[in-house]
C-alpha cells in the first residue's frame, strides 16, 4: 500500500502527522503503546532494517502497515471534506469508524478507514481525543454510511459525535450502563434487570423455594 | 370531502420469519406505500470484539467462526488469520494457500445457496429452497470430511491450515463441481425466467451507484448497482491473482440484478475451484508458529471479499499474546444501512423482497 495519499494530505494540511513508518523511529514517547510489561522476545521477528540490532519487544517501535495520518480534532471536518470531495483524493468510500482506547495515556484514538474505488488507495485517519472529553465532529454529513458506524462507536466506546442526526445506542439496549469496549468497563446490571431479578426472587420465596442461587 | 388519511407505523420483528434472524424494522406506511423504514439491530450483539481482546490469537480462530457471520465461517477465519499473518510477517506454504482458496470458494457457493433458498421462500418459491439445500448438503459433506465441522470449521491456522485434505477429497470436490454446474441451469428454469419472480424483483428496490458507495455498501449489493469492485481482484490474497475469473457487474441496482450477480458468482467460484484443484501443489500445509503467538507491536487492516462483501479486520497489537483491539468491519452492517434508501416508496409487500435481496446475516450485523 502506498503512502502517497498520506503525503499529499500532509502537503495540503500541515497540521496532520503521518503514522510512523516501518523502519523509522517513533516521533515521541507517546507512540510507545502501553503493555510494556513484557520483556520477552516476540515470536515473529519484526521487520527492521538489517543494520538495526534486535531489541526487546517493548522497545520495538510499533509498525503501521496501513498508511494513515493523525488529524487534530478541530481539523477533522475540513480534512474529511477535502478527502471525499477533492477528486485528487477521491476517498468516497468509508470502510468503518471505530476507536481504540488507551487508558494509560488517557486517550481515545478515533479511527476512520477510507478507500477509493478508482485509485484503489486506502488511508486511515486517527484523531486523538482525551477520554474524559470524548467528543468529536460527526462525519455523517460527508459520508452517509458513517451514521451507523458512529452510533456504534458512541454505544460501545462512549464517544459523542457532535452534529450526528440520530446519536442513540445501536447495539446495546437504550438503558445500558457504561461502554463495553472501553478497557476499564465493568459489567453492571441495567436498572430494569435489577427490578426483574427482585420480582423473581419474591416469586421464588412465595413458592417456598428459598433463596435462588 | 377529502378522505382523511394517516400514516401507520408497522412493527416487523424481531421475531419474524422473513427478517432472516432477529432484525426489527419499524416501517412507516402511507396506505400500502412505504414512507420510511428504520431497522433496529443489536438483538444478536455478543460483543465479539471485546471477547477477542481476552483470548489468544489461536483461540480467536474458533471465536470468529461463531461470533461473526455464521453462514460463512471460512471467510471469517480467513480475514482473521490474514490480519495476523500480515502483522507477524508469517509465511504460508503454497499448498495451504491453494486449499484455503478452494475452501473459501466452496463457502461462497454454500452461503449464496442459503441466500438463494431463503430469497425464494420470501417470494413464495419454496422449491428453490429445497434444491439449494440439496446442493449445499454436498458442500457440507466436503467440509465435514476435510475439517470435521459442518458450519464451524476452525480449519485455518495462522501460517496454514489445520490438516491436509483427506484421501480422495480432491476427486469428490471435482465431482461436486461437475454436479453443481449441471444443477445451475435448473435455477435458471425455476427462477430466472419465472414471470412471478420477475414481477416481484425486476425494478424493485433500486439502489443507485453513488448512494451505494456513500452508504458503504459492498459485495454483490454494490456490484449489482454497477460498482466493479471485488477485493479478490483489487487486492488479491491467497492465490486469487493466479486464477482466472470474472466479476459479474450489473447496472440496474434492483433485486433482480442482485440475484443475477450472485448466481453468476457461484459459476465463477466453480471456475476458481477447478483451477485450484488442477494446480494444487504437494508439500507442507502449515509453517511453524508458536501456540502462544506474540505478534509485534503494530496495527494492520486486512480486507477480504466475503460472500456478503468487503469484510475487514483492523488489528491493534501491543506485543502481548492476545490482541489489544480488534475492529471487525462487517459487510452486512453497512449493506443493511442502505436498506432505508432501497425501500422508500415501495409497497409493503416489496419490503420482504428487498430485505431478502441484500442477504444479511444478523450475527454479522450485530457481532
Amino acid at each position: 500500500m502506498s503512502w502517497a495519499l498520506a503525503e499529499k494530505l500532509k502537503a495540503a494540511f500541515p497540521d496532520v502527522e503521518l503514522f510512523p513508518r516501518a523502519g523509522t523511529e517513533p516521533a515521541g514517547t507517546r507512540d510507545q503503546g502501553p503493555g510494556t510489561g513484557s520483556g520477552e522476545q516476540v515470536t515473529a521477528a519484526p521487520e527492521s532494517t538489517p543494520a538495526a540490532p534486535r531489541r526487546p519487544a517493548h522497545e520495538v517501535p510499533p509498525q503501521y502497515l496501513t498508511p494513515g495520518v493523525y488529524v487534530p480534532r478541530e481539523k477533522l471536518l475540513p480534512v474529511c471534506t477535502t478527502l471525499a470531495g477533492d477528486p485528487e483524493f477521491g476517498l468516497t468510500y468509508l470502510s468503518f469508524v471505530s476507536a481504540v482506547d488507551w487508558p494509560d495515556r488517557n486517550e481515545l484514538e478515533v479511527l476512520y478507514h477510507l478507500y477509493s474505488h478508482q485509485t484503489r488507495q486506502e488511508l486511515a485517519l486517527k484523531v486523538r481525543i482525551p477520554r474524559d472529553d470524548a467528543h468529536i465532529p460527526s462525519v455523517s454529513g460527508v459520508w452517509d454510511g458513517a451514521n451507523w458506524h458512529e452510533r456504534e462507536a458512541y454505544d460501545l466506546l462512549g464517544i459523542t459525535f457532535d452534529g450526528h442526526p440520530n446519536l442513540r445506542r445501536i447495539m446495546m439496549t437504550d438503558d445500558w450502563v457504561g461502554h463495553p469496549l472501553r478497557k476499564d468497563y465493568v459489567y453492571q446490571d441495567p436498572p430494569w434487570l435489577v427490578e426483574v431479578a427482585k420480582e423473581r426472587q419474591k416469586d421464588a420465596e412465595g413458592l417456598g423455594l428459598g433463596e435462588r442461587v | 370531502m377529502a378522505l382523511r388519511t394517516e400514516e401507520l407505523m408497522l412493527n416487523m420483528g424481531p421475531q419474524h420469519p422473513s427478517t432472516h434472524g432477529v432484525l426489527r424494522m419499524v416501517v412507516t406506511l402511507d396506505g400500502e406505500n412505504v414512507v420510511d423504514v428504520q431497522p433496529d439491530i443489536g438483538y444478536l450483539h455478543s460483543s465479539v470484539e471485546k471477547m477477542m481482546e481476552n483470548r489468544t490469537y489461536l483461540q480467536n480462530i474458533a471465536l470468529v467462526d461463531r461470533g461473526m457471520d455464521y453462514l460463512s465461517a471460512m471467510a471469517n477465519e480467513e480475514v482473521w488469520v490474514l490480519a495476523c499473518e500480515r502483522l507477524g510477517k508469517i509465511e504460508v506454504p503454497e499448498r495451504a494457500r491453494y486449499i484455503r482458496t478452494i475452501m473459501l470458494e466452496l463457502q461462497r457457493i454454500s452461503s449464496h445457496l442459503i441466500w438463494l433458498g431463503t430469497f425464494g421462500i420470501d417470494l413464495g418459491a419454496f422449491t428453490a429452497f429445497l434444491w439449494a439445500m440439496r446442493e449445499r448438503e454436498r458442500i457440507m459433506d466436503l467440509f465435514e470430511s476435510a475439517t470435521g465441522g459442518r458450519l464451524h470449521h476452525v480449519y485455518f491456522r495462522i501460517g496454514g491450515v489445520f490438516e491436509d485434505l483427506p484421501e480422495g477429497w480432491t476427486d469428490r470436490c471435482e465431482e461436486f463441481c461437475d454436479y453443481f454446474l449441471d444443477r445451475l441451469p435448473e435455477y435458471d428454469e425455476l427462477l430466472t425466467g419465472n414471470p412471478i419472480f420477475l414481477a416481484r424483483t425486476q425494478g424493485v428496490g433500486v439502489l443507485p451507484l453513488d448512494t451505494a458507495i456513500a452508504m458503504g455498501a459492498s459485495g454483490p449489493v454494490a456490484r449489482a448497482s454497477g460498482l466493479a469492485y471485488d477485493v479478490r481482484k483489487a487486492h488479491p490474497y491467497e492465490v486469487y491473482e493466479r486464477v482466472e475469473f470474472d466479476i459479474p457487474v450489473r447496472s440496474e441496482g434492483d433485486c433482480y440484478a442482485r440475484y443475477l450477480v450472485r448466481l453468476e458468482e457461484m459459476r465463477q467460484s466453480v471456475r476458481i475451484i477447478r483451477q485450484c484443484l488442477e494446480r494444487l501443489p504437494a508439500g507442507e500445509i502449515r509453517s511453524k508458529v508458536a501456540v502462544t503467538l506474540r505478534l509485534p507491536k503494530g496495527e494492520v487492516y486486512a480486507r477480504t471479499e466475503s460472500p456478503r462483501g468487503d469484510l475487514g479486520i483492523y488489528l491493534v497489537s501491543d506485543g502481548a499474546d492476545r490482541p489489544y483491539r480488534v475492529k471487525i468491519r462487517a459487510p452486512a452492517f453497512s449493506n443493511l444501512y442502505a436498506l432505508t434508501e432501497m425501500m422508500r416508496g415501495w409497497k409493503v409487500a416489496d419490503v420482504i423482497a428487498i430485505l431478502g435481496s441484500i442477504d444479511i446475516v444478523l450475527s454479522d450485523v450485530d457481532r
